[in-house]
């Protein structure tokens, strides 16, 4: 009989930060020691978390992390948002990898697609976000967090400016247990702006040459707005936000959201909606969101992340957005999507493929994306409880049973029939079905929203209300009515259509009051990025792709 | 703020309805009539009823006036043989019955489908806008659309006796592609979409004197220089031509090693740049001409 | 070029409709030109004729052309 040993893991990490020795002053690290300071304090077999959601990146420290290789770094179990940089494809090409739980996968979609080819991918699974963060706490907590902060000062706190993203989400598991943090900054100063991650959760901070890596992912050009995105707005502000008066919403962003954003101050207007839908918002400060706002549409908008170009306008729309005392901008991915799991009525959004159950993913076989939040938003939240008018609505029509709950959330999904490249968007079978995709991920298809969780299905065909189906053969035959042109779609029966459209199960455009011939640009509140600009009064700084004077 | 129709959205037909007095246009060569291009067809691209043209006649304040609109987004606007030979009818029209001419313009150039057919026609145009001039009967270029008037369509637009653009429209005769092409990212990167409309939009063409209107992206003020511009036109002669050479060779003289086209600006009496950078039409003219002052 | 006509059933057009012709559209990436004219034909059908450099999407075609015949009153056209 043994005596357990206790403290372990901090033993650990006080044998760990001794071997850096004389690579860092106290906690700072010049950029030349980092790949040898980082083989001093990763250890073979880590649990190693890469900061990167899909906007900022640890970029400096995943570049130095892949100049090493795998005698000095392998057997790592990765942990990550998303894989998005050349830099993180390299660690899996050099074998580093024991396994990844990531989230998204985007920019890297086709690399990791190779990757999984070449058995080079072993992944434990994709997660949504919330879902990986959690995980942080429980069994993937991660020994060693490369993070990216915006500023540190001289002690070692944190400024994570616009986009805090999902950094104390990553510190905060990470350092309470007795890992270690390493933070990257853009500068190194005496004070800060405001502390946001405090000095004794940050172990070494290092001043990159460059500053972090951040893309403008979420600004839409007016001008790409097509007719067909209008008119399934039209369809979809009058068959389901007014219908059912929708209050609190999240947007997956996208051209056809967008649309829909630049149409409340002008159609919604005429409608005489404002005031009675989109009041509250969990989004990013997305720049399409400016004249709804400028309008007196939006009373709070809650972000996951910043978007490049919006500093000074939600700094000076501070009773709108989330700012600091400093009065600069503030998000929270962890926290945004908790409050776009339980806190909307709403999630509006799109998806690249839709089989006839309603399932829905981006995940084909050669381009594996992941889901990034959209499970945790485009999901029914069943531990729910306070109720609103939208949410009884839509639970009153999905018939609920004696083990039900009363109310559900809408959780809608806005395509177009087709694809670019006329690739039908709804599919007889996903093909993240597929025998080998699944194999890679042990047996588990890459779904990103279940048929279940979808309360309605907008094409430019019209509206399927599939949550107020009541069988498996009603809502498909429902989603068929919607699916065009599609060999889904053509193989409607057109009995069942002209039923489900006599119970208001399948709706028209004319059956919600529009009239396609209406659709037309000249709706939207501005028809190009300048517009924005002139709305926002010149607080909207577009990044440079997005300037023409 | 609402929104607006603007005219660089428009399509050709409503271009066209909107700049000339309600119900007074007639379609001449409507698609019914079918006159397809020969050469798409049997190179297997689908081809347009009208060729990518849309003439007629019209009235822009009760004045008779013939007028042409290019349909940009049918391969590009470029002129093939039958879109070439409506536009020159259009002139010839014009000049017989001394009617002004305008044509809105998007296009490319040459449809390299057609090649030396589309160049022939084009020329066959550029003659009949001179035997118009030649009678003094105005003839006017439109530019107002991304698309802009490139290649030989850029050239027949500086033939005409005059050019009314908008901040959308381009004029030139190498695309910005093709200028990086040759000479390289450092010295033009196309991808730099401020840097192309400093060189070749509307407003730079406005100071610089090639646009003879620079106006709002809106038919109404579009129909509105029109009409200023129905009474007058001169001929091509030798001596006019000298001088517009002499003016292009100050200009290149001034200008010519210039890297920055805000410098072009402000060399041109800009003393704003950011505010003329962001101003529109009559705004852009405001601030142009209070730096000449 | 894949070339195809149908005759469809149709309600007649409406006799307040004044154009001999209108046109929709432009031929290009993702579009498409429609020409609707008013003929001599039965009334009570929508003639229709399709040239497509994209083969393989008849099925689609002619379902969508049915669909706009039955919904809206296209006869003699």
């Amino acid at each position: 009989m043994g005596t357990a040993e206790i403290a372990v893991r901090r033993k650990n990490k006080a044998q760990r930060i001794d071997r850096v020795g004389r690579l860092a002053r106290g906690k700072f690290v010049s950029p030349n020691n980092v790949p040898a300071l980082l083989k001093r304090i990763i250890e073979p077999g880590d649990i190693l978390c890469l900061e990167g959601d899909n906007q900022k990146q640890a970029d400096f420290l995943a570049n130095q992390l892949a100049t090493l290789d795998k005698k000095d770094l392998r057997d790592i179990h990765l942990v990550m948002s998303c894989i998005t940089l050349p830099a993180h494809i390299e660690l899996f090409k050099k074998g580093m990898i024991r396994q990844v739980d990531f989230c998204f996968a985007g920019p890297q979609g086709t690399a990791v697609a190779d990757l999984v080819k070449a058995k080079k991918f072993p992944v434990g699974a994709i997660h949504t976000y919330n879902e990986l963060y959690g995980r942080y706490y429980i069994d993937l907590t991660p020994r060693v967090a490369l993070i990216a902060a915006a500023k540190a000062d001289r002690k070692g706190n944190l400024f994570l400016a616009a986009n805090t993203e999902e950094t104390p989400a990553i510190v905060e598991p990470t350092a309470f247990s007795d890992g270690i943090v390493f933070a990257q900054v853009n500068e190194i100063v005496d004070k800060l702006p405001r502390i946001d991650i405090p000095a004794d959760q940050v172990d070494f901070v290092v001043e990159a040459p460059y500053p972090m890596h951040l893309q403008a992912l979420f600004t839409r050009d007016p001008a790409a707005i097509t007719d067909v995105q209008i008119l399934m707005a039209m369809v979809a502000l009058r068959g389901i936000y007014e219908k059912y008066e929708v209050q609190s919403l999240n947007h997956g962003v996208g051209f056809n959201t967008a649309a829909i954003e630049l149409l409340l101050p002008t159609y919604g207007e005429r409608l005489g909606l404002k005031g009675k839908i989109c009041k509250y918002w969990m989004v990013n400060p997305l720049p399409t969101m400016i004249p709804a706002i400028e309008s007196g549409w939006i009373e709070r908008v809650f972000s996951v992340g910043g978007e490049v170009g919006m500093e000074r306008y939600t700094a000076a729309r501070s009773d709108v957005f989330s700012t600091g005392r400093d009065g600069s901008f503030h998000s929270n991915r962890a926290m945004g999507q908790l409050a776009g799991h339980y806190a909307v009525d709403m999630f509006i959004g799109a998806s690249l493929q839709i089989d006839v159950n309603g399932n829905s993913s981006t995940v084909s076989k050669n381009r594996i994306t992941g889901f990034g939040g959209a499970p945790n938003m485009g999901c029914q939240p069943t531990g729910r409880r306070h109720p609103t008018k939208a949410w009884l609505k839509a639970g009153a029509e999905a018939n609920p049973g004696p083990g039900s709950l009363p109310g559900r959330k809408l959780v809608v999904q806005l395509v177009e029939t087709f694809q670019a490249g006329r690739v039908p968007t709804f599919v007889e079978e996903l093909d993240a079905q597929d025998p080998s995709i699944k194999k890679a991920l042990h047996g588990v298809a890459p779904v990103m929203i279940y048929g279940d969780d979808v309360t309605h299905i907008v094409t430019e065909e019209g509206i399927a209300n599939v949550g107020a189906c009541r069988s498996v053969a009603e809502r498909q035959a429902a989603i068929r009515a919607v699916a065009g042109y599609t060999p889904v779609g053509l193989k409607r029966k057109k009995r069942e259509t002209e039923e489900l459209r006599r119970r208001g199960i399948v709706q028209l455009p004319e059956d919600v009051g529009v009239r396609p011939s209406e659709a037309s640009r000249s709706l939207l509140a501005t028809q190009d990025i300048k517009g924005l600009v002139r709305w926002s009064k010149g607080l909207y700084d577009p990044p440079a792709q997005f300037v023409d004077w | 703020m609402t929104g607006t129709s603007l005219f660089h959205e428009q399509t050709a037909r409503q271009r066209i309805a909107a700049v000339t007095d309600a119900g007074s246009f007639v379609e001449l060569l409507p698609p019914p009539e079918r006159l397809t291009s020969p050469y798409l067809a049997q190179l297997g691209i689908p081809v347009s009823f009208d060729d990518g043209i849309v003439i007629g006649k019209a009235r822009i304040g009760g004045k008779k006036i013939y007028i042409a609109a290019q349909v940009g987004q049918f391969v590009g606007g470029a002129v093939g043989e039958i879109h070439g030979a409506k536009l020159t009818g259009l002139f010839k029209a014009a000049s017989r019955d001394r009617v002004p001419c305008a044509v809105i313009i998007e296009s490319g150039g040459v449809r390299l489908h057609e090649g030396s057919a589309g160049e022939i026609a084009i020329t066959e145009t550029m003659r009949a806008i001179f035997e118009c001039r030649a009678k003094k009967v105005p003839t006017i270029a439109v530019i107002a659309s991304d698309i802009g008037a490139y290649g030989g369509i850029g050239i027949l637009s500086t033939c005409c006796d005059f050019r009314v653009m908008t901040e959308h429209g381009r004029l030139g005769i190498s695309g910005p592609i093709v200028i990086e092409k040759w000479m390289g990212k450092k010295a033009y990167d196309s991808s730099n979409r401020a840097l192309v409309w400093k060189t070749s939009g509307g407003k730079t063409k406005y100071l610089l004197g090639d646009a003879d209107a620079l106006v709002h992206d809106d038919a109404g003020a579009v129909r509105e220089a029109i009409g200023k511009l129905l009474a007058k036109s001169s001929p091509v002669t030798l001596k006019n031509a000298k001088a517009r050479q002499a003016v292009l060779a100050k200009r290149l003289k001034r200008f010519g090693k210039t890297e920055n086209p805000d410098d072009v600006w402000k060399g041109m009496g800009v003393r704003d740049i950011a505010g003329a950078s962001i101003a529109s039409g009559p705004e852009f003219v405001a601030l142009a001409k209070a730096g000449r002052k | 070029m894949e070339k195809f006509t149908k005759a469809f059933p149709s309600k007649p057009l409406k006799s307040t409709a004044g154009k001999p012709w209108a046109l929709a559209g432009v031929v290009g990436s993702g579009n498409l030109e429609v020409l609707v004219e008013r003929g001599s034909r039965p009334s009570d059908a929508m003639d229709c004729h399709i040239e497509t450099s994209i083969p393989g999407y008849k099925a689609s075609w002619l379902a969508a052309l049915a669909d706009f015949a039955h919904h809206y009153p296209a006869g003699g056209t």
